[in-house]
């Protein structure tokens, strides 16, 4: 009995809504100030481990563990870093940019960048990588800038650094701390070799960098005839890196990181922006925590959280083109090796109609085959995993703000050819396409709302971007308060008529009530909550 | 227990509770992150993937130090040289009939995948069993590319399978013999690598046995009072000249990850005991074929095996020398029996596989091969025994393999048989069809 009552008593506490229990009820749009501190050791990470723990180990754990079947079954974990609107508040994880105001195709081809990039003159290299077919250096120009250089692969120009100035410009709009990255095209003449230039060696360990081994490295840049080469210069980060962050969990030494980060939205959702982007590698080893200083001393700061290298995405595996399961298959999927064994081989991969691009520069790239659902990194990552649809919904709204001149702007940012320009963008409005649909998913996409004394109205995205018929469209709404719901009103746009419910929104004792919008094709209402003030309704939360 | 359940489901509900979405407001009040605490429902739910994670901690241990201290580089760079086109490799078998083994190899091939080679090794058991031998080959630039090789090897087995010869196997009644051999082998191929369908080899052999009772405490050592006839040669030292031919048809698409293609391979050799009073020798003649067929959508291949093989002696009086006669059991023929199982003049035997290529490596072209097989064949002293249906006991076995093919070649494979008589496990590596 007594059991019963606490187990009643648990489910009421958690039915409450939150809101109702905050101090304030208001939508909180930033986190406050970080709590200051000192930079603290760099954690030692492996993508080895990464790739078994990921790939083998956790999927296993999956099939024995009845908590992944409740995830599949619907219980899956609200998401920690938003507000009771839902949106992702500004952190040092996340800054609203282009969900805060209208962005111009300017503001979005200058992204990041603060500078025109590296100065005119020459350029001393300090050290670099020298395996690989793509070697990359860093270098520091006249100004004492530094950059990571790397360079195309000889045979695919313009692939890694188009992926990356792309991905740059767009990640950078949607709320994300990336990197600046230009496209230079440069006189290999510029570079000189700094006296204590070093690189990653045998185990790695640091080894000069000499002539002979930096002309190894030329010798399979493949200039241009005015011997220019095309490379990405990716302009090194301010403070004091401290390693990668991983997808879940969160850093004990932070004290400013208290939020698991599988249960930020800004980190699940990212899943549907690298699947626009096909940036299929999703790995920790892919992000960097830097302490950014912030007394006179140089001793107290906090961190700031990077997304890097974007290599991996649109066509581009790094140095090469996609192979053509990459994204729709993981390296290691043992779902769809199941399904290959025990089907016998009767399982038909449904991504093997993809082709490759006729342009070296773009590789495997498509979205005629590509399935927002069935996208998946290379290596899976926790917290895309933890993607809820509250999530994937915030994110299609985000990418809803991206009109067709904006996704322009970014691949214009790249410089492909006039038909590699073509087929970029053609693909990636068709992808943003189909994460939008798949993202609003039965939830009816009401935003920007206005509201006056008059009606409260919403934007409706869906009508907007075309994905139902506008004329076809009818919406009601009614007001729901302690004494019941009042009369239903009928539009043919979304919105509320407020002067019908004046009196019962004065009559009512609970200052608290809801307003249910509804579309005709859709069973999910809008759900606005509102408090009666003084000043008159304010809305204090958002269900859809 | 079941309050325990209520109470987790119950925590995690509380935390999938609220559904939240998106709004576009430009107030600029500050949030608190919520406090960081214990989801615990969600821990007792995933418990079980937990503890799984806690037993696979070796292997991130192991992983992790493999990476970060590139242990896999530095054991590859002791092993091998920079070119590695020369490896030495250390042999430890775990486990065995003839109990753990221990030995070395190594490895010369210049330019890799080359006819040129030089491949030492040398394996010993704990029960005194123990192989050595060392393989050369050389393209001969002079004789349009033809190869050469030459092979010289000892070995003693103490414990070898054996379950008689002819018909007396049926009752798979197992002793255990003693093999003492020395080979010796040169052998010259016959066309130019510029003919690449047609292969034809010429091989001259040297060949020792002695075949002993063996040792070992695993089946009944066979003697002279066993219920079964024993070797050809028991107990007696003979040497064996051998002349070979084979010759050859391979159309196949690759060597690893086959589609489609045949092969077609013919084998004679001949041989004598050079023993003065010996009756020991004859000719041993085998031909086999494999088939391919592609099915459709792809990945998937359907492939034929068959094979009959005849051992003659030179008078009727003399003896075939074990070595020639017919078996089939092992890895290749009849899978679910231990090798030698079925022994005799004349055999044949038959395969049908059903491949299925269900796991690309990172689209390298290699990967994960699954097959399902079906085996069946008969040996017999004459014609009318081997395919007397009669008595409807054709040996036949049936299992599974899983093996690791690259789209030039085929790595391994691991083989699991199954027959009346039991399950027979074989792991093997290198180009098998």
């Amino acid at each position: 009995m007594r059991a019963g009552f606490f187990v009643l008593l648990l489910f009421g506490a958690c039915a409450g809504p939150s809101w109702r229990k905050s101090p304030h009820d208001v939508p909180f749009q930033r986190t406050p100030p970080p709590v200051l501190h000192e930079a603290f050791e760099t954690r030692p990470s492996s993508e080895a481990v990464e790739v078994a723990r990921h790939s083998a180990v956790r999927p296993l754990g999956g099939l024995v563990s009845p908590g992944a079947y409740a995830e599949r079954a619907g219980a899956r974990r609200r998401a920690l870093d938003v507000n009771e609107f839902g949106q992702v508040t500004d952190s040092s994880w996340f800054t609203n940019r282009v969900s805060r105001r209208p962005w111009s195709a300017e503001e979005l081809r200058q992204g990041p960048n603060t500078i025109d990039g590296p100065a005119e003159g020459p350029l001393r290299i300090l050290g670099g990588k020298i395996e690989g077919v793509a070697p990359g250096f860093v270098v520091e120009d006249q100004l004492g800038r530094r950059f990571v250089v790397k360079l195309d692969h000889p045979a695919y120009p313009g692939l890694g650094s188009g992926a990356e100035v792309v991905a740059t410009k767009i990640l950078h709009a949607l709320g994300y701390n990336v990197p600046e990255n230009y496209v230079v095209t440069f006189d290999l003449e510029r570079l000189f070799l700094s006296e204590d230039a070093s690189t990653a060696g045998k185990y790695g360990r640091r080894v000069p960098l000499d002539r002979k081994l930096l002309d190894d490295i030329l010798s399979n840049a493949n200039p241009f005839p005015d011997g220019t080469v095309r490379a990405l210069f990716s302009r090194i980060i301010e403070g004091e890196v401290l390693g990668s962050f991983e997808f879940e969990g969160f850093r004990r030494e932070d004290p400013n990181d208290r939020i698991p980060h599988e249960r930020r939205r800004s980190l699940r959702a990212l899943r549907m922006f690298y699947a626009w982007l096909n940036n299929t590698d999703a790995r920790s080893s892919n992000t960097l925590d830097v302490f950014i200083p912030s007394d006179a001393e140089g001793q107290l700061g906090s961190v700031r959280h990077y997304l890097l290298d974007f290599g991996d995405a649109l066509g581009s595996a790094g140095t090469e083109p996609k192979y053509i399961a990459e994204g729709y298959e993981g390296l290691v999927d043992l779902e769809f090796m199941a399904y290959g064994l025990f089907s016998l081989g009767a399982y038909y991969r449904y991504w093997l109609p993809v082709q490759r691009s006729p342009f070296r520069s773009v590789g495997t790239f498509e979205a005629q085959v590509f399935d927002p659902a069935w996208w998946r990194p290379a290596i899976p990552n926790p917290a895309f995993q933890e993607l809820a649809p509250q999530d994937a919904y915030w994110a299609a709204v985000l990418m809803a703000r991206f009109s067709p001149d904006l996704v322009a702007a970014a691949v214009d940012a790249a410089g492909y050819d006039t038909n590699a320009r073509a087929w970029v963008l053609r693909v990636l409005l068709e992808r943003q396409f189909k994460l939008i649909r798949w993202g609003f998913g039965e939830r009816l996409p009401l935003e920007d709302r206005r509201m006056d004394e008059v009606a409260v109205r919403w934007t409706d995205l869906a009508v907007e971007l075309g994905l139902v018929d506008p004329g076809a469209q009818a919406y009601t709404c009614q007001l729901l308060t302690q004494k019941g719901g009042s009369e239903i009103q009928t539009h043919d746009r979304p919105l509320c008529e407020l002067a019908p419910l004046h009196d019962q929104i004065m009559e009512t004792r609970d200052p608290f009530m809801r307003l249910e919008v509804r579309r005709r094709d859709l069973t999910r209402a809008h759900v606005l909550h509102l408090r009666r003030t003084p000043a008159g309704l304010l809305p204090v939360a958002v269900r859809r | 227990m079941v309050r325990a359940a209520v109470l987790a489901i119950g925590l995690v509900w509380c935390g999938a509770a609220h559904a939240q979405t998106t709004e576009t407001a430009t107030t600029t009040e500050v949030r608190p992150d919520p406090p960081a605490r214990v989801d615990l429902g969600r821990v007792i739910l995933d418990a079980p993937a937990g503890f799984l994670e806690v037993a696979f901690v070796p292997l991130y241990v192991t992983v992790y130090a493999l990476d970060r201290y590139s242990l896999f580089e530095r054991i590859l760079d002791v092993f091998t040289n920079e070119e590695q086109t020369m490896a030495y490799l250390p042999i430890v078998i775990p486990l065995g009939r003839s109990g753990p083994g221990f030995g070395g190899l190594f490895a010369y091939n210049a330019p890799l995948g080359s006819p040129n080679r030089l491949i030492v090794l040398g394996i010993a058991n704990v029960n005194g069993d123990w192989t050595a031998s060392v393989d050369g080959g050389l393209r001969l630039p002079f004789a349009s590319g033809r190869a050469a090789s030459l092979s010289v090897g000892a070995s003693v087995d103490r414990d070898q399978r054996f379950f008689g010869i002819g018909t007396e196997t049926r009752n798979a009644t197992e002793f255990l013999l003693r093999q003492n051999s020395i080979d010796v082998e040169a052998s010259l191929t016959l066309l130019s690598p510029s003919v690449p369908v047609l292969t034809a080899e010429a091989s001259l052999a040297y060949r020792r046995r002695r075949i002993e009772s063996g040792e070992g405490t695993g089946s009944p050592i066979f003697d002279e009072d066993a219920p079964v006839r024993g070797p050809p040669g028991f107990n007696q030292g003979l040497d064996y000249p051998e002349l070979g031919i084979q010759l050859g048809v391979d159309t196949r698409d690759s060597f690893g990850l086959t589609s489609r293609g045949f092969v077609l391979q013919n084998r004679a050799r001949l041989t004598q005991d050079l023993n003065p009073g010996s009756g020991t020798g004859g000719a041993t003649l085998t031909s086999e074929f494999g088939l391919w067929l592609p099915l459709l959508p792809r990945n998937r291949t359907l492939f034929f095996r068959g094979g009959i093989g005849s051992s003659i002696p030179f008078r009727n009086r003399d003896d075939i020398p074990f070595h020639f006669l017919q078996s089939l059991g092992g890895a290749s023929r009849l899978r679910g029996y231990p090798d030698n199982r079925f022994v005799d003049e004349l055999a044949w035997w038959s395969s049908l596989e059903y491949r299925w290529f269900f796991y690309e490596w990172a689209g390298t072209g290699g990967g994960l091969v699954s097959t399902l097989f079906f085996d069946v064949g008969q040996t017999g002293p004459d014609l009318e025994d081997l395919f007397r249906t009669s008595a409807g006991n054709f040996p036949w076995s049936v299992g599974l393999a899983l093996r690791v093919e690259q789209s030039l070649i085929m790595l391994g494979r691991l083989q699991v048989g199954v027959s009346p008589e039991g399950v027979q496990i074989s792991f093997g590596i290198g180009d098998v069809l």
